[in-house]
């Protein structure tokens, strides 16, 4: 029972085991998750040699100017030098690469893979993406500066931090949204871009079934209108920093899901997002998404109902709404319901294994996701990477990792005794057909392989 | 619109085929192909099909409008975006129909509710979690198909459109070199248990082993992701044609191509959505030379899961809006027409004061093509694939009968 619940730990709420950790959980697998939940973050908040996204954000300003004076030049030549274009390609793509490598890692180090979860569980749920081009150098430092410190926080904080990080604002275009009736709305003739409060009140906060109307999109968007990030040129000092912009701001009094908000400048959108923060169909679909990535695909009703109301009661305390769940019986039930996603399937064949610092490849692992349809910081949408099984388990999906597992194997199989590997990663969750077909393996490679590729092994 | 005659379905009773090979695929009497593209983002259809002839088009439109000199003409009220020169081709060949006005019982604005309900059949986003097409398959005549698939996304992942069906399955290329069959059987004997995983795994070899067949030289393709978009689309395009051009492969197929969500920069003549457009209509040729003998059975339908805002917005693109253009392309359509029954763009024509009005519900074109190229009876479009459709008829004669 306390290995069962040892190994449950580990993948349900982890990522997966390192060598040793079942043993280490031992039989207090409850007290190693609410650990967690009670400890400063992991390794990634602590990693200061990383780029801000300010600092990545006046590189680009000061690119796009220079790009600009040389166009307007008289004698400058009609392209721009496709070696700098080639040599800041190159740099954005750099920085993206060394985000990937430092997270990573920390995943396949880290003793508080609970907080590595969570970190995922709410980058995704705020999802910006590097599939939009200018995303890729400050994906990274979105999720390290708006989610990382957050996770465990009130959810109107991790809301606001989120939505009024630079990150957001360019992904959802609201840097390119003027009130109408704007100083530079109306000099400019530039109008709404409704794309950022759509998705705030779609995904982010009260879900698609959550009782607003068009209506409410568009005077959420005039309400917003003004949150951008400050031009170098026009606030020198402050340059790609999230800035509210009066000139760009729709003036006067809007009316959302029924309530008036007074003129208040920047703090205006602050207390639209207040109210959807607390707002019951916000609870309701904060829970059940947190129920989906833990427990099952198909939240059962009643836990979704106990962790609403935990959200509710607490006024979206994340701690005790997080703790809730993951004490709750249903979570602990032995029935493996869910299938890891292609990231968490990597990881925690990497942490099986026993990966070092050292002998972490970061650019193989991220070709081997982008295989399996997950590449890092790149998911499809707004709405994020799905959380179901229906979208990971197809044939092309099952097909890539049992490929992937069988070349795993070959290149580690020398080193690890297959029978030890299954031991240490499922423990007591292993069936007899895996243990069967694992002994009788013709080789340590081809056991390694099949270790990785069994059915509990794709679960969690 | 006239019905196709009793006798023509009649001509189209089942044959039995065997063939020979390693794998035993079911074979479709029926040799029709149709495949169906999903533009995920919404497509502008007033950019892609600009109404020409409709004197309101251009206003709210000062950046976007596509002047009336730089598009392909179709039929004086309508004409193509100068980037769809191929797919203009295929219109004056007769191979292409344009229809317009057209959209899903959809009428909200959200990406996601959109494309679940094109893809789902039903007329809510949740009304089903399995997809149209995969239940289109159930009431082909010939189904069962036995052990091999009827029907292949080419995806990473299956699109809902295909999900719920045993008869699909799931392709995209790959440059992890192949595990030999001994792994692979032993890998199977794992699953044998597990329904969800051994029948992942049988679909997939099966395809593997189909597109290895169908690539020749039965070296298995490189591929390179992270590419560009067009070279992604590109080498799905070509896998898809192997696919379904080779004798044993499925009859159906599922692209997707992202991109269509143009919020800002939209561009007219040049631009973003013009350079999305131009890899449709590259991809479009070069799916007709992968298909090469088997494009004059093939149709394809080429779908998007809403259109866009009439006006623009202030950052020079659209946003989300209501109906919008689908194009159904192949050498089996009875092409070279517009279908649209226009509701102008007039203030007081549009849907809620901004989208175009939809006056053609999309479960028309998708009956219509199941019912006349995949001889599904009408009786179970109405009740299988897409329930509480009675008073959405198919539109018929979309592919020569």
């Amino acid at each position: 029972m306390a290995a069962r619940e040892a190994a449950i730990a580990a993948t349900r709420f982890g990522l997966g085991p390192r060598p040793g950790d079942l043993a280490k959980i031992g039989g207090d697998a409850r007290g190693w998750v609410s650990d967690q939940l009670n400890k400063p973050d992991s390794l990634l908040s602590a990693a200061t040699d990383l780029p801000t996204s300010q600092s990545t954000l006046r590189k680009i300003d000061s690119y796009r100017r220079q790009r600009r004076q040389m166009r307007r030049g008289e004698d400058a030549p009609a392209e721009i030098d496709p070696a700098k274009v080639k040599l800041f390609r190159q740099q954005a793509r750099q920085t993206y690469l060394r985000e990937v490598d430092a997270r990573i890692r920390a995943s396949v180090l880290t003793g508080a893979p609970l907080r590595e979860r969570l970190a995922r569980f709410w980058a995704n749920h705020f999802t910006t993406s590097a599939t939009k081009g200018v995303i890729t150098p400050i994906i990274g430092a979105f999720e390290r500066e708006a989610i990382r410190p957050l996770v465990l926080g009130r959810f109107a904080d991790l809301l606001i931090a989120a939505e009024s990080h630079p990150t957001m604002i360019l992904y959802l275009d609201n840097h390119q949204s003027f009130g109408p009736n704007s100083p530079i709305g109306r000099r400019r003739n530039r109008g709404l871009n409704e794309n950022l409060a759509r998705e705030i009140l779609e995904l982010h906060t009260l879900g698609v079934d959550g009782g607003y109307d068009q209506k409410d999109v568009t005077n959420f968007a005039k309400i917003l209108t003004g949150w951008t990030i400050a031009p170098e040129r026009f606030f020198p000092g402050e340059g790609g920093t999230f800035k509210f912009v009066a000139r760009m701001h729709e003036p006067g009094r809007h009316r959302v899901l029924g309530k008036a908000y007074a003129e208040d400048g920047v703090d205006q959108p602050r207390a639209v997002l207040q109210d959807l923060a607390r707002h019951p169909a916000t609870a309701r679909h904060i829970a059940t998404k947190l129920v989906r990535h833990f427990v099952a695909d198909e939240p059962p009703p009643g836990l979704v109902g106990e962790t609403a109301a935990v959200f509710e009661k607490t006024d979206g305390d994340l701690r005790e709404v997080t703790a809730a769940l993951l004490t709750a019986p249903e979570a602990w039930a032995p029935e493996q319901k869910k299938f890891k996603a292609p990231e968490e399937f990597v990881l925690s064949a990497l942490r099986g294994l026993g990966l070092k610092n050292k002998d972490i490849e970061t650019d193989k692992i991220v070709a081997s996701l982008m295989l399996m349809g997950q590449r890092p910081f790149a998911a499809p949408s707004p709405k994020g990477w799905p959380d179901e099984a229906a979208f990971w388990a197809s044939p092309d999906g099952v097909l890539r990792r049992i490929e992937w597992a069988a070349l795993l194997g070959d290149k580690v199989g020398n080193l690890v005794n297959p029978l030890t590997l299954l031991d240490r990663l499922l423990g007591p969750l292993a069936s007899r057909t895996t243990v069967e077909t694992v002994r009788g393996a013709e080789s340590f490679a081809q056991g390694v392989a099949l270790v990785l590729s069994s059915p509990e092994f794709q679960r969690r | 619109m006239k019905r196709r005659t009793l006798i023509k379905s009649l001509a189209a009773a089942p044959i039995a085929l065997g063939f020979p090979g390693r794998l035993a695929f079911a074979k479709s009497a029926n040799e029709n192909r149709l495949i169906v593209v999903i533009l995920r983002g919404g497509m502008d259809g007033l950019a892609a099909v600009p109404p020409v002839g409709d004197p309101a088009y251009g206003r709210g439109r000062d950046r976007l409008a596509i002047a009336k000199a730089d598009t392909l003409a179709l039929d004086g009220n309508f004409a193509l975006h100068p980037s769809l020169a191929n797919l203009h081709g295929f219109y004056e060949t007769n191979e292409a129909v344009i229809l317009h006005a057209i959209a899903t019982p959809y009428r909200e604005r959200s990406h996601f509710d959109g494309q679940d309900l094109l893809e789902n059949g039903t007329a809510s986003p949740k009304g089903a979690r399995d997809g149209w097409l995969a239940r289109a398959l159930d009431q082909m005549p010939d189904a069962p198909f036995g052990e091999g698939e009827a029907a292949v996304a080419l995806a990473r992942s299956m699109p809902l459109i295909l999900r719920g069906s045993t008869a699909a399955s799931s392709w995209a290329p790959s440059a992890i070199p192949a595990p030999d069959d001994d792994f692979l059987a032993r890998v199977a004997g794992l699953y044998e248990n597990d329904a969800l995983l051994a029948g992942a795994l049988l679909k997939a070899r099966a395809t593997q082993a189909m597109a290895g067949e169908a690539m020749a030289e039965g070296g298995r393709r490189r591929f390179r992701p992270g590419g560009g978009n067009r070279r992604v689309v590109r080498e799905v395009i070509k896998t898809a044609g192997a696919l379904l051009s080779s004798e044993a492969g499925p009859r159906i197929g599922v692209i997707e191509v992202g991109g269509w969500d143009t919020h800002a920069g939209q561009g007219a003549a040049e631009g973003r959505l013009a350079n999305q457009l131009s890899m449709l209509d590259e991809g479009l040729a070069e799916l007709k030379a992968a298909l090469g003998r088997v494009w004059t059975t093939t149709a394809i339908a080429i779908v998007t899961e809403f259109g866009r805002t009439a006006a623009e917005n202030g950052s020079g693109g659209t946003d989300h809006g209501t109906a919008g253009a689908a194009f159904v392309v192949g050498g089996a359509v009875n092409g070279g027409r517009v279908i649209a029954d226009w509701p102008g763009l007039g203030g007081s024509d549009l849907y809620e004061g901004r989208d175009l009005r939809p006056t053609t519900d999309m479960r028309r074109l998708f009956k219509g093509l199941l019912h006349d190229h995949l001889k599904i009876p009408e009786r179970s479009l109405e009740t299988a694939v897409f329930p509480e459709s009675a008073g959405e008829p198919p539109l018929y004669d979309l592919v020569k009968v």
